[in-house]
């Protein structure tokens, strides 16, 4: 089974995830934005999904991971999708404050390359045009904005975890 | 020896650096935490990672044995003296809460 689904909030992509399985729908892999279902039982696996940009040490993260029963499913451009099943005792990867920042620094970063790169297409395109709007300068807006709201919330995520403590 | 000044541990660090003080893995700590703090301690994966890490690096703890994937460590005797002396300002920080809090009222209720 193959979905194809936009997101740019890491959160509601795991949720997703997440509910996909709840439902039992098991995340096997990813091609662009298509993703990839096999049947399983209802709610045997959870998924964490890592921003790693361009952290050094990914390969040993991933061996480490998997000793902790969390599997890597997949991974593409710098985000890494692992697979725990109920033998795995951690909910989530990052617990504390530190590595919960540098995660949405991460995000933001990788949020910040998409839109330097809306910034560059609306700079340079021309056609195709429509009641004489050119498209591409549009929905590269649209997605500009919606980029620049991700990266405020990461941001405001950032704060809330300093300010809580 | 190295000097290792006046940190303080986090709790994690002061943990993890004990589930050490045998050869041990990633798994091995995460069930150490799980079983000795009765569940309340329950680090993510990634945090973990990084608490094993900064502990590496400060070489409080040090490559035991490599086998295919897992790496195991164990504590260097740098790692022991800093745990020595955590151990014993937590003492003392207890003794001084146990007097305060329970000692010096004689009609205290229990």
């Amino acid at each position: 089974m193959e979905v194809t689904k936009f997101f740019l909030s890491i959160e509601k992509e795991e949720k997703w995830l997440n509910d996909m399985s709840s439902e039992g729908c098991r995340f096997v892999g990813k091609h662009g934005f298509s993703y990839k279902f096999e049947p399983c039982e209802k709610g045997t696996y959870r998924y964490c999904i890592d921003q790693r940009g361009f952290l050094k040490n990914s390969e040993e993260f991933v061996g480490f991971l998997d000793e902790l029963n969390m599997k890597l499913v997949h991974k593409q451009w710098g985000f890494y999708y692992f697979e725990a099943d109920r033998s795995c005792s951690t909910e989530k990867i990052y617990t504390d404050i530190k590595s919960k920042s540098s995660f949405y620094l991460r995000c933001i970063l990788w949020l910040a390359c998409i839109g330097i790169l809306n910034i560059s297409i609306i700079n340079h395109a021309n056609g195709p045009y429509f009641l004489n709007i050119s498209i591409p300068i549009v929905a590269n807006t649209v997605v500009l904005c919606l980029v620049l709201s991700a990266i405020l919330k990461y941001v405001w995520n950032i704060l809330l975890l300093h300010l809580r403590k | 020896m190295r000097e290792c000044g006046n940190e303080i541990l986090t709790e994690i660090s002061y943990l993890v650096l004990l589930a050490f003080c045998s050869p041990n893995h990633g798994y091995g700590v995460m069930q150490f935490l799980e079983e000795h703090t009765e569940g309340r301690v329950k680090p993510g994966a990634g945090t973990l990672y990084g608490a094993v890490n900064a502990l590496l690096k400060k070489e409080w703890i040090a490559l035991y044995a490599r086998d295919d994937r897992k790496k195991t460590y164990l504590i260097t005797d740098q790692g022991r003296t800093v745990l020595e002396r955590e151990v014993r300002r937590l003492k003392l920080n207890y003794t001084l809460g146990q007097q305060i809090l329970n000692g010096g009222d004689e009609n205290g209720s229990d």
